[in-house]
């Protein structure tokens, strides 16, 4: 009896260690933090709402005021010093100790910023109550001297005029206080010259950083709209019908106000890294950064063009879908207006607009660009994973079989009964009701839709070939339409008619045999 | 011993030699109103061009295939497009020795009478493969010949290459080729008047190298390098199965096939069933696979065919007359054995 009791408890025990073990192993943590991510971005998304996308303009307590000064751009100014100082700093480390010790020391100095608190307090205070007609009544935001009554800071208390400001050179009145120059590769022209108070207002403003506009972009657009063309070329028009989000929300998404290392003051080089920052984060989309890098089949014109998203998008706003340069289709015949060499082969591609202006007769997307979608209705125009940047598989193959065909992007417009059914109404190609597609494409070597009809453009009805290739031999269709019907007399047959009312030939069950 | 025998042959040869010569100057001055062909020459294709030199006083001409009436045509001024020459397209239907005569009526007097004898060859089989020597092949294709046409008719290549005319009647060769396109199935590069460039590029192959430079359109023998340009599902094939037909392993598709056309969908020749006996020649007359109590052997034909009803039994139903994987070229069912083919048929 005792030894089995003992059996018994050991081997219990065994499965108690061994259980234990197996559930030691699973990882709860994991998901339980990822379920309370979840449940935080659906809560983040309630209580926000819209306003999560489209931040409003924050009302700023009076606390926020008096630090606002000099802060935000002080910032910045401060970062920029600091990668200064350690590039100095490296050079210095080559100089003798003595050299390093007094330049430091140097260093030390301009990095503290005084502040002219103290000054201001000496000089005489003007009562906000006593403040002349004009800065009545008070706005939101208040230049902090100006708070204080320290008009002699930058006004001659006992000139002449009352309004005498002590040096007319601008510049050299702001940075007084306002330390650290810019100090990046390009300047904003403004800043350049100095003319700190044509976007600035030095008393105050009822916008964020004493702005003279109502907020940035209505600021920016002061001077940068299509009126003033004569004077900036850089112009923008908002008040085209398609916009892009930031450049209609907030300029300085995109651009810095004041200096920048990269052209055109942007954050970051403007033709493709700036764009996917957004784009590869953006919900509902694809991450354009991976799609980009990772896709089988690239498009010249993003992967290795000179403005890559720029060739063909506007990064402000147009008339045209999609924020591009120009209607849909004239886009891309911008560049395929000649004969263009693959990528994905090595072969030469089509000169496309010479085949469209060659023949009359265009594919519906490519004819009805805004209803349809143009060339992009079938190419993704980012690149893509089946050959030609095309949006899903196509073949190019003479034969095919209509399992395969099934999923050719043809069938995303063209409805598959129409190929499927041997007798049908709904294709124009029978004779009576003996569905002439069907016999084409589901007979044991099935055609491929290309054999007979070009994809793009044609002289002849229903887009019919002139040429179909079998064996690198060009054979003419010799297409002819009638009113109920047509023929036909390519290589693959003799001359056969059809016609819709009356059937011309008769078909043997074996016809549709598979 | 040796030097007599070495004699003997040389008397031999030279006996051959001579009566080759003869031959040929009989020819000569047999046929004086028939242009072309020329007596005691070969054909290989079915279609044979008839030019007749015109007599003034002629106002109706029979021509005779066989002793059968091919054409009865009455000659007027208007009919006539060129002054001294009339023009005839013939179709030969039996192999070996055909006897071509041509008779000439003015007011139902007989004005002329001329015949000649061509040979209708054929690769298939042996009984029409070899013609006696009497017989030669003669290209009317070559400068000399074009002479004779050349004063109306522009004989050189105008197609381009890939590409075929969209009216094919633009093609140089359709004036005297076009009787071709009356077969019910045309072969997609004979109907579209692709002549030069796909297949008769004048030059020769393994087995016409004799030829060579004899006419200018030539086509290549063994024809498979230019059928498996287009066909190539069959190139793959062709060479990843065990066992092939030999005309496949000759790569000449033309022996079976018509390459122009045929009233056949596969361009054969003839029906399976003859096809296939013109060679195998025993399968005619011997039973076929097995012999019963009463005599009755395996049908080769007559019957319809078990695996595929809309078809006739015919040596095609069980083998494959390309490739096989499996013994006696027999279809499908790789390597099981052929008591399952057999069951394919013969269900219990």
């Amino acid at each position: 009896m005792k030894l089995k009791n003992l059996v018994f408890i050991t081997f219990f025990a065994l499965l108690f260690v061994i259980g234990g073990y197996y559930i030691s192993q699973i990882d709860f943590g994991e998901k339980i933090a990822r379920v309370e991510k979840i449940t935080k971005s659906i809560l983040e998304g309630v209580i926000e709402g819209p306003e999560r996308f489209f931040p409003t303009e924050a009302n700023i307590t009076e606390e926020e005021l008096s630090e606002i000064n000099i802060s935000k751009i002080s910032e910045e100014i401060g970062e920029s010093v600091k990668a200064k100082e350690k590039e100095k700093i490296l050079l210095i480390e080559k100089k003798t100790e003595e050299a390093l010790k007094i330049e430091l020391k140097k260093l030390k100095e301009e990095k503290k910023l005084k502040h002219t608190k103290a000054k201001a307090k000496e000089a005489k205070l003007v009562k906000l109550e006593d403040l002349p007609q004009k800065f009545k009544p008070l706005k939101r935001n208040l230049h902090e001297p100006f708070k204080m009554g320290a008009c002699e800071l930058c006004h001659v208390s006992s000139g002449v005029k009352p309004g005498k400001i002590i040096t007319k050179n601008i510049e050299e009145l702001c940075y007084k206080c306002h330390k650290v120059r810019y100090n990046k590769k390009i300047d904003h022209k403004p800043v350049k010259e100095g003319r700190c108070t044509d976007c600035h207002d030095p008393h105050q403003s009822n916008s964020k950083n004493l702005l003279k506009g109502k907020n940035v972009n209505d600021l920016c657009l002061k001077c940068h709209s299509v009126g003033n063309k004569k004077k900036i070329k850089k112009v923008v028009n908002m008040k085209a019908s398609y916009k892009h989000k930031p450049a209609e929300k907030n300029c300085v998404e995109c651009h810095e106000a004041h200096t920048s290392d990269f052209k055109k003051l942007l954050k970051d080089d403007g033709k493709i890294n700036l764009c996917l920052d957004c784009h590869s984060k953006l919900e509902n989309h694809v991450d354009m950064k991976k799609w980009i890098n990772e896709v089988k089949y690239k498009h010249g014109a993003i992967s290795d063009s000179k403005n890559r998203c720029l060739e063909c998008h506007d990064p402000h706003a147009t008339n045209h879908k999609g924020i591009l340069k120009k209607q849909q289709v004239k886009m891309c015949l911008s560049c395929h207006n000649k004969s263009l060499k693959s990528d994905e082969d090595g072969g030469m591609l089509m000169n496309m607009e010479k085949h469209l202006k060659d023949n009359p007769i265009w594919h519906k997307p490519i004819k009805d660009v805004v209803k349809e979608g143009g060339c992009a209705a079938c190419h993704n125009p980012h690149g893509s994973n089946h050959f030609s940047i095309l949006r899903r598989t196509y073949t190019t193959e003479f034969y095919d079989d209509f399992k395969t065909k099934k999923d050719f992007i043809c069938f995303k417009c063209h409805k598959i009964e129409k190929f499927s059914e041997k007798y049908s109404d709904k294709t124009g190609f029978r004779d009576g009701k003996v569905n002439l597609h069907y016999l084409h494409v589901n007979n044991k070597k099935g055609r491929s839709c290309r054999v007979c009809h070009d994809e793009h453009a044609s002289k002849y009805p229903r887009l019919i070939r002139r040429y179909t290739e079998f064996g690198g031999i060009k054979f003419p269709m010799r297409y002819i339409k009638t009113d109920n019907g047509g023929s036909c007399q390519p290589a693959c047959h003799k001359k056969y008619e059809y016609d819709r009312v009356n059937q011309k030939n008769k078909f043997s069950p074996e016809v549709f045999k598979k | 011993m040796v030097k007599k025998i070495f004699y003997c042959f040389i008397c031999l040869f030279t006996f051959l030699f001579a009566n080759e010569l003869d031959s040929k100057s009989t020819t000569s001055s047999n046929s004086s109103y028939i242009i072309w062909p020329k007596s005691n020459s070969i054909y290989e294709s079915n279609y044979l061009s008839l030019i007749v030199k015109k007599v003034d006083k002629v106002d109706k001409i029979i021509v005779l295939l066989n002793d059968e009436v091919v054409v009865d045509k009455k000659i007027t001024p208007q009919s006539v497009k060129h002054e001294d020459i009339l023009y005839f397209n013939i179709k030969l239907y039996d192999l070996g020795i055909n006897k071509i005569s041509i008779k000439g009526f003015y007011k139902d007097k007989k004005v002329l009478e001329d015949s000649l004898e061509v040979f209708f060859r054929s690769i298939l089989g042996k009984k029409y493969r070899y013609p006696s020597s009497k017989y030669k092949r003669v290209f009317f294709h070559n400068q000399e010949n074009e002479k004779l046409c050349s004063e109306c008719h522009d004989m050189s290549v105008n197609e381009i290459k890939g590409v075929v005319f969209h009216n094919s009647e633009d093609s140089n060769c359709y004036e005297c080729h076009k009787y071709m396109m009356s077969e019910k199935y045309m072969h997609a590069p004979a109907a579209n008047w692709l002549c030069a460039t796909s297949c008769h590029s004048g030059k020769a192959g393994e087995f016409n190298k004799k030829y060579k430079d004899k006419s200018k359109f030539l086509y290549e023998d063994p024809i498979a390098p230019i059928c498996l340009n287009c066909h190539e599902k069959f190139k793959k094939r062709f060479y990843k199965e065990k066992y092939r037909h030999e005309p496949v392993d000759d790569g000449r598709c033309n022996k079976c096939h018509n390459p122009h056309g045929n009233n056949d969908k596969k361009f054969l020749r003839y029906d399976v069933w003859s096809l296939c006996t013109t060679c195998h020649t025993d399968k005619k007359t011997q039973p076929h696979v097995v012999m019963t109590f009463s005599k009755k052997a395996h049908p080769t034909r007559g019957k319809k065919d078990p695996t595929d009803p809309t078809k006739e039994l015919s040596c095609i139903s069980c083998h494959n007359p390309h490739v096989s994987n499996n013994g006696f070229m027999l279809k499908g069912y790789r390597g099981k054995g052929m008591m399952l083919w057999c069951a394919k048929c013969h269900k219990k």
